[in-house]
């Protein structure tokens, strides 16, 4: 078995990590790391000089637990698109990401006012996998316009239009914050976001067949019973939240893995 | 839960950006400033302060129509863009309205 250091290259763009700081945290030499990573270390010397076990380290300081990114925590994500230039190449490891990971939702991620004055250009996308959870914030130069475009990238689903996060500053600080939220945080404020949109798509729904919102009401009450469910509701919105965020995502169509065949 | 970003702040910034500029254009040629010709020896300073008026209002009108395009979509426009259009837009007028004195 060994390591797919193509997606391990991936991690450590989106997290921001040099394989200086990698090879100082984990405890490995920075050649040993730079050679593994680059795969410019012959077969049998790779293996040698970075065992497996270290190479398993190695993506847990990435944050990936079993064969994909830990489910426990938020993950903070970081791309930094250049000022001058293409940037095409800038979303390259989110899209080896994608079809290693599989499809994902993502909207976008704001506080509710702008401030009176900001020269920094940075946008937050909340992104819901399958499995896990993750914040992106994509720092771009103060004058263009971002080239982010979801549709263009393998596995991705915008729903920003129907459901942006905007949320209050503090609860904006502590989510985008790496490792301030939980993942359940995320859940609920998406949960929050996507009901507004089902409410407005039950709005429509009842104006096409020419109901207004007294005749849906009077609807509701006659035709459909009432559950008891009024005193665990809070709880009930919270574990909730998962389950909305399982809405049929399309499948990668080429995955990669992880871990590969042995050699 | 909101649905859209509360743009009040950046849009009361530029709107008070071009009430000030307009204040002054109006407020300071009366206050009979008669000097400022004598400091500034430009052969074409009439022309240069049309100019630097005409860029200040293109200025200000992209800053406009970015302003909008973050309204629109808040995902794509950074809030810099507009400010940093609206900022050249000031200096300009600015330095137009200096010209012409």
């Amino acid at each position: 078995m060994y390591l797919n250091t193509k997606i391990v290259n991936a991690l450590m763009t989106l997290r921001a990590i040099s394989p200086e700081r990698l090879a100082a945290v984990t405890g490995l030499s920075s050649r040993a790391l730079t050679a593994w990573l680059d795969g410019t270390a012959k077969d049998e010397d790779s293996d040698a000089r970075l065992p497996f076990d270290r190479q398993l380290e190695v993506i847990k300081i990435l944050g990936i637990t079993g064969e994909v990114p830990r489910s426990d925590v938020t993950h903070a994500w970081f791309l930094r698109e250049p000022a001058f230039g293409s940037r095409e190449p800038t979303y390259e490891p989110l899209r080896t990401i994608l079809l290693y990971c599989g499809g994902c939702d993502v909207t976008l991620l704001a506080a509710e006012a702008d401030p009176f004055v900001s020269l920094r250009a940075r946008t937050h996308f909340a992104l819901t996998f399958d499995k896990f959870r993750a914040v992106l914030q994509i720092t771009s130069a103060p004058f263009r316009s971002l080239a982010f475009s979801p549709g263009s990238l393998p596995n991705m689903r915008w729903v920003g239009e129907q459901a942006p996060l905007i949320v209050r500053k503090d609860l904006f600080l502590s989510l985008t914050g790496p490792g301030e939220s939980v993942p359940a945080q995320l859940d609920l404020e998406r949960h929050k976001a996507l009901e507004i949109a089902h409410w407005k798509k039950i709005g429509e729904l009842a104006a096409e067949r020419g109901m207004g919102a007294p005749e849906l009401a009077h609807f509701l009450i006659d035709k459909v019973p009432v559950k008891p469910m009024l005193p665990a509701l809070s709880a009930q919105l919270t574990a909730a939240a998962p389950a909305a965020a399982k809405e049929p995502i399309p499948a990668a169509p080429e995955p990669e893995s992880l871990f590969q065949g042995a050699k | 839960m909101k649905t859209s970003i509360d743009m009040t702040r950046p849009s009361a910034l530029y709107v008070g950006l071009a009430a000030i500029l307009l204040l002054a254009a109006f407020i300071l040629p009366r206050l009979g400033l008669t000097g400022f010709e004598s400091l500034v020896h430009a052969p074409y300073r009439r022309s240069g302060a049309a100019a630097a008026l005409g860029v200040s209002i293109v200025f200000g009108f992209l800053g406009a129509l970015r302003h909008a395009a973050r309204a629109e979509e808040p995902w794509r426009v950074p809030g810099s863009q507009p400010l940093l259009l609206v900022l050249l837009f000031t200096a300009f007028g600015a330095l137009g309205l200096l010209l012409s004195l």
